[in-house]
């Protein structure tokens, strides 16, 4: 046990601020102690107090309209520098207490028994302590029982604390998931497009939860004559999700380094590899894969291959919407699988859409099949650039939270 | 909220494990052990019944795939019923079709 004394009342300060309880609002549960700790006693007042620096804050006070008053006359002062309880039965009488202002004035305080709120380190915060203005005894019974009741005060206290730092370890907890899955994400995202000369590229990012990594990503490889892009999705969430993720792009960097395979052959060696390394795969991935050549002469060639991807779309010069690419089957989970290249060309204006199935979702109700509306949508959607088409596909999704990562891609041919 | 129930039929040489609802990641697990704990249960062939399945994303193909490396391991045949909505959509788009059989 602590020694309370005036020495160590920097330390005790420290102990009541901890508890972070001083001006906070009326509590039922003190309040009934009060109310009960003054029909015990047959007494008018009962006050649960909280010794602060220069006062004496009350946390609840039972027949008392008085929320505080100065440390200095205060009985609760002298009560919590002593262990155990404080009893005074006639104040008019007692040399400790008959100059006190607050028995020798108006109040005309008589009786008082008090019993400190002791922290479990030893520190008295203040007192629940009952009052009356008329001299009286208390027996050894009712001071027994006047302790068990600071007990049950001590207890919601402390409970309160412990309480609050739940709550609080719970937000640093979810703060730091969010920034663990804010970077991871950063990594498995390029932090930003390369210049591709003849193309204009922009790429979105639509995050669907705060604390977990999603499944989606992007990735643009500037190559001779053009560059590679890429529009994935990776089974699930979390650290698996990001795994394959992270495999994947730096994979398709690594296959795409100074070779001419067209995308249906990276693939297919992508594939292998993630199936090679990984016995009985848990999770796989999707992706559109694109190969972009800009023409000295004017537009560009494009070659699209899928893994379990849904088509990619090609926004015309005179306004229509083409779906390009041919289905095949997802990555990383069989191996030796093959995936067709698809062709077509771009001429100046035109552009080509990738895009991940959350975009999909979140243009078409749940429990819908149809996966045209993108395409009906971008029908009559502005084409002057990469960002005005990306503004606008932003615009449709809006700002509310997504059931599903979606992500989108957009080469616009200069 | 996981949103999927699953419900089993016997017949005398077949069990058929109906889902119900949507199938993601929240309720795939639930497909998985469903099936694996049919498997086991007894000799009888599964067929897995999706037709009153209203959601499937990829977390739910995987669901499916892990019942059919169940069953392979297992040496158990294995059938799909599909239906003509969302699950046979997406593993048209998956590219996965010819991994299953179907009844």
């Amino acid at each position: 046990m602590t020694n309370q004394t005036e020495a160590n009342e920097a330390e005790r300060m420290g102990a009541v601020r901890r508890y972070d309880i001083l001006d906070t609002p009326p509590d039922g549960a003190f309040d009934r102690i009060t109310a009960m700790a003054s029909r015990l006693f047959d007494v008018p007042i009962s006050i649960v107090s909280l010794v602060d620096t220069d006062r004496i804050w009350f946390k609840s006070h039972h027949g008392l309209e008085v929320e505080e008053i100065d440390r200095e006359p205060g009985l609760c002062a002298s009560a919590i520098l002593h262990e155990g309880p404080w009893l005074v039965s006639d104040a008019a009488h007692d040399p400790r207490t008959l100059a006190n202002p607050l028995v020798a004035g108006e109040f005309g305080l008589r009786f008082y028994a008090g019993v400190p709120l002791t922290t479990h380190d030893g520190y008295n915060l203040g007192t629940l302590c009952v009052i009356d203005k008329e001299p009286r005894q208390a027996s050894d019974d009712e001071m027994d029982l006047l302790a068990d009741l600071a007990s049950v005060v001590m207890d919601e206290i402390e409970l309160r604390l412990a309480a609050r730092r739940t709550l609080q370890l719970e937000g640093e907890l979810r703060e730091q998931a969010e920034s663990v899955a804010r970077s991871l994400q950063e990594t498995l995202l390029p932090r930003e497009l390369p210049e591709i000369a003849g193309l204009e590229l922009t790429a979105r990012f639509h995050v669907a939860a705060l604390d977990t990594v999603g499944g989606d990503f992007y990735d643009v490889v500037a190559k001779e004559g053009g560059c590679l892009a890429v529009v994935g999705d990776a089974c699930g969430k979390g650290s698996k999700a990001a795994a394959i993720t992270g495999a994947a792009r730096w994979g398709l960097r690594a296959l795409s380094l100074d070779s001419e395979d067209e995308p249906g052959e990276t693939l297919a060696k992508l594939n292998n590899v993630l199936t090679q390394v990984r016995e009985a795969p848990e999770t796989y991935c999707t992706m559109a894969l694109a190969s972009i050549r800009p023409r000295k002469s004017g537009g560009a060639d494009v070659t699209v291959a899928l893994g379990g991807h849904p088509y990619c779309l090609v926004l015309r010069g005179d306004g229509s919407v083409e779906r390009i690419g041919e289905t095949a089957g997802i990555i990383g989970w069989f191996s030796d699988m093959s995936y067709p290249d698809c062709q077509t060309s771009l001429a100046s204006g035109e552009s080509l859409l990738l895009f991940t199935d959350g975009l999909l979702e979140a243009l078409a109700p749940r429990e819908s099949t149809d996966d045209s509306k993108v395409q009906g949508l971008l029908e009559g959607a502005p084409r002057t650039s990469a960002t005005a088409i990306a503004d606008t596909i932003d615009s449709w999704l809006g700002s509310d939270a997504l059931d599903d990562d979606a992500a989108f891609l957009v080469v616009r041919v200069l | 909220m996981p949103s999927l129930t699953i419900t089993s039929q016997r017949s005398h040489s077949v069990v058929t494990v109906c889902v119900e609802g949507e199938l993601d990641l929240a309720t795939e697990g639930d497909l998985v052990a469903g099936v694996i704990g049919e498997l086991e249960a007894s000799a009888l062939d599964v067929v897995i019944d999706l037709t009153r399945v209203s959601f499937i994303d990829s977390s739910g193909l995987r669901a499916l795939l892990l019942c059919q490396r169940a069953a392979d391991e297992r040496s158990r045949p294995l059938r799909l019923t599909p239906g003509t909505g969302a699950v046979k959509r997406l593993l048209a788009i998956s590219g996965v079709e010819a991994v299953f059989a179907y009844t």
